[in-house]
């Protein structure tokens, strides 16, 4: 015997429909499982769970990515280590909870901390608690076939279950991709270690890309961070200063190391979990004319918008914005949130919580802010984009020294329409009617709040390990860690 | 952090070949690590030196896609643990 500790996890379906006869009951089964994994996991103080996916798994997935067209990102294979699928949103599983094990889980005395004067006097220079953490998945046996791993439970003696609806090749592509496999000769560029000697190709290529987007990006300049909007200042590199460098780049491979570049700064402040550098060309185009060898005539926008976040040319000093190039020195940018458009605004509802003076779950809001609340109240309360014409009531609302607080901090920090993206907390009156009662990223509450409930906000986990950062920005974090 | 002075690592088990060479192999590890902290010798070969009171824990996943698949997660975790009587269930929050 193994002398595991062992846990079951049960899913349990929505109503009482036979779940196997659903169509899309793998997809589900699978969302479903790694939730519940993941779940299980945080509940234990679980940061690491090991998968068994195999070489021949790896074969198989990047088959069925080829079948897709995929192409080059999808001939990585599966990533090892990786975060823990499925888990998008799942605070505690997916990029978060490390601020809950190391402040530990008194969390009476956190909110002590957090709604002290002390830390309300300083609040302008403070950037919000950034989450860390999250569940990793690794998978030791990626490079292992299966053969061996049979061998090893014959070894160990150890029994196993054979699945057999893991033969059916009509139920899933995978189980069609793995009997085409056992039961058919493959053109030799499609057998197995053909497969994976290509996926290793790819990735070594990928691997060596990854560190010339690491130099490029060590060049261009963070000028400001702003965790309370959600907000990022860059100072672009000027990317001929690499045209010298060996080896020259192609057109086409500069354009994509640009757009990696880009995809790594849009991830700051982007809502969207993914981003994808196939969508940034055209932003490439913006930001580094210089790479584009066909058009000398530079495009003039100073403002764009790509992937979730809204780019905007500052002019940082009496001259106008002159077109590029200008003595290597690039314009400055802000990048913020896209703006929204109606019909797609982010609304969380916090409803009276059935054990009085209880938090509600952590929840991500808009993809960039982690946000619970404790409802005192007797009616729903809801989390969405503050709106044009909610600010002067709720200005009016605030105590008077929170008023000039408020003028300059989103002067500050959410200059222009920047302020429309801010997160704001509403309360929804039994005649429908929508209050404003908190801006919670700029610590702003209406005078009378605290019997409304209370709040703690929190920004996504982000990451600068290869970000050339300000000193502001260092400050700014010296300030938060202190 | 939960427990500073052991590090537990999650097992995700199907009862398959694959996941059974899994825990088969971590087993291993565990009953090394722990051996060395019962055998009281201070010189451990080097690359166990980091295998401090390593403790696994293995998750069977009942996919409750039919009658008798709890029979099924059972038997898998009958595999894994001695005593086969730690044993409890979650349920899932239906919005995911």
């Amino acid at each position: 015997m193994l002398d595991i500790k062992t846990q079951v996890l049960k899913i349990t379906w929505p109503k009482q429909e036979p779940p196997a006869h659903l169509p899309n009951f793998e997809s589900l089964a699978r969302r479903y499982r790694f939730r519940l994994l993941g779940k299980a996991c945080s509940d234990l103080g679980i940061n690491s769970l090991l998968l068994a996916h195999h070489e021949d798994d790896q074969a198989e997935t990047i088959m069925m990515r080829l079948t897709y067209g995929h192409g080059l990102k999808g001939l990585l294979g599966i990533r090892n280590p990786a975060g823990m699928p499925e888990c998008y949103g799942l605070h505690g599983v997916h990029e978060s909870g490390g601020l809950d094990s190391t402040l530990g889980r008194d969390t009476d005395q956190r909110d002590r901390i957090s709604t002290s004067t002390a830390c309300r006097s300083s609040r302008s220079g403070h950037q919000l608690p950034i989450e860390t953490g999250g569940i990793q998945v690794y998978r030791p046996f990626l490079s292992f076939s299966k053969p061996r791993l049979i061998v090893t439970c014959l070894t160990e003696k150890i029994e196993w279950f054979e699945d057999h609806t893991n033969k059916d090749p009509t139920i899933t592509v995978r189980n069609a991709v793995r009997h085409i496999y056992n039961n058919h000769s493959m053109p030799a560029a499609l057998t197995k270690p053909a497969i994976l000697a290509l996926s290793a190709r790819v990735n070594d290529r990928a691997a060596h890309r990854s560190e010339v987007v690491k130099s490029w990006l060590a060049k261009c300049k963070i000028t400001g961070f702003e965790t309370r909007a959600g907000t990022v200042r860059v100072r672009f590199a000027d990317l001929n200063q690499f045209r010298e460098s060996e080896p020259v780049w192609s057109p086409t491979d500069a354009g994509q190391i640009a757009a990696e570049l880009l995809r790594q700064i849009i991830l700051l402040v982007t809502p969207q979990e993914h981003v994808d550098i196939t969508s940034l060309h055209g932003a490439v185009q913006h930001i580094f004319p210089e790479l584009c060898q066909h058009s000398n005539q530079p495009l003039d926008a100073t403002a764009f918008t790509t992937s979730g976040v809204y780019f905007k040319a500052i002019q940082t000093s009496s001259f106008e914005i002159q077109p590029y190039p200008f003595d290597n020195q690039k314009c400055e940018w802000l990048i913020s949130r896209q703006p929204y458009t109606s019909g797609t605004l982010p609304k969380l509802q916090l409803d009276v919580p059935t054990i009085e003076d209880s938090w509600s779950p952590w929840h991500l809001y808009d993809g960039r802010y982690w946000i619970r609340v404790k409802n005192l109240s007797t009616v729903p309360l809801l989390i969405q984009p503050l709106k044009r014409e909610q600010l002067s009531e709720f200005r009016a609302s605030l105590k008077k020294v929170d008023r000039a607080g408020l003028q300059q901090l989103l002067k500050e920090k959410a200059p222009g329409n920047v302020r429309w993206t801010l997160p704001a907390i509403v309360k929804r009156e039994e005649d429908g009617k929508e209050t404003v009662v908190a801006l919670p990223s700029l610590d702003l509450s209406v005078n009378g709040s605290e019997s409304l409930g209370r709040w703690e906000i929190r920004y996504k986990k982000i990451y600068t390990a290869d970000l050339s950062l300000g000193e502001g920005w260092l400050e700014s974090l010296g300030a938060e860690s202190a | 952090m939960i427990n500073s002075d052991s590090v537990e690592i999650g097992l995700a088990i199907s009862g398959g070949v694959d996941s059974m060479a899994l825990a088969a192999l971590c087993s291993r590890l565990q009953d090394l690590s722990h051996q060395r902290l019962h055998s009281g010798t201070n010189k451990p070969p080097l690359e166990l030196s980091s295998l401090d009171a390593l403790k696994f824990r293995a998750f069977v996943v009942d996919h409750g896609s039919r009658p008798g698949s709890h029979l099924e997660a059972e038997a898998v975790s009958k595999l894994l643990e001695r005593r086969g009587s730690y044993f409890s269930i979650y349920v899932l929050a239906q919005q995911g």
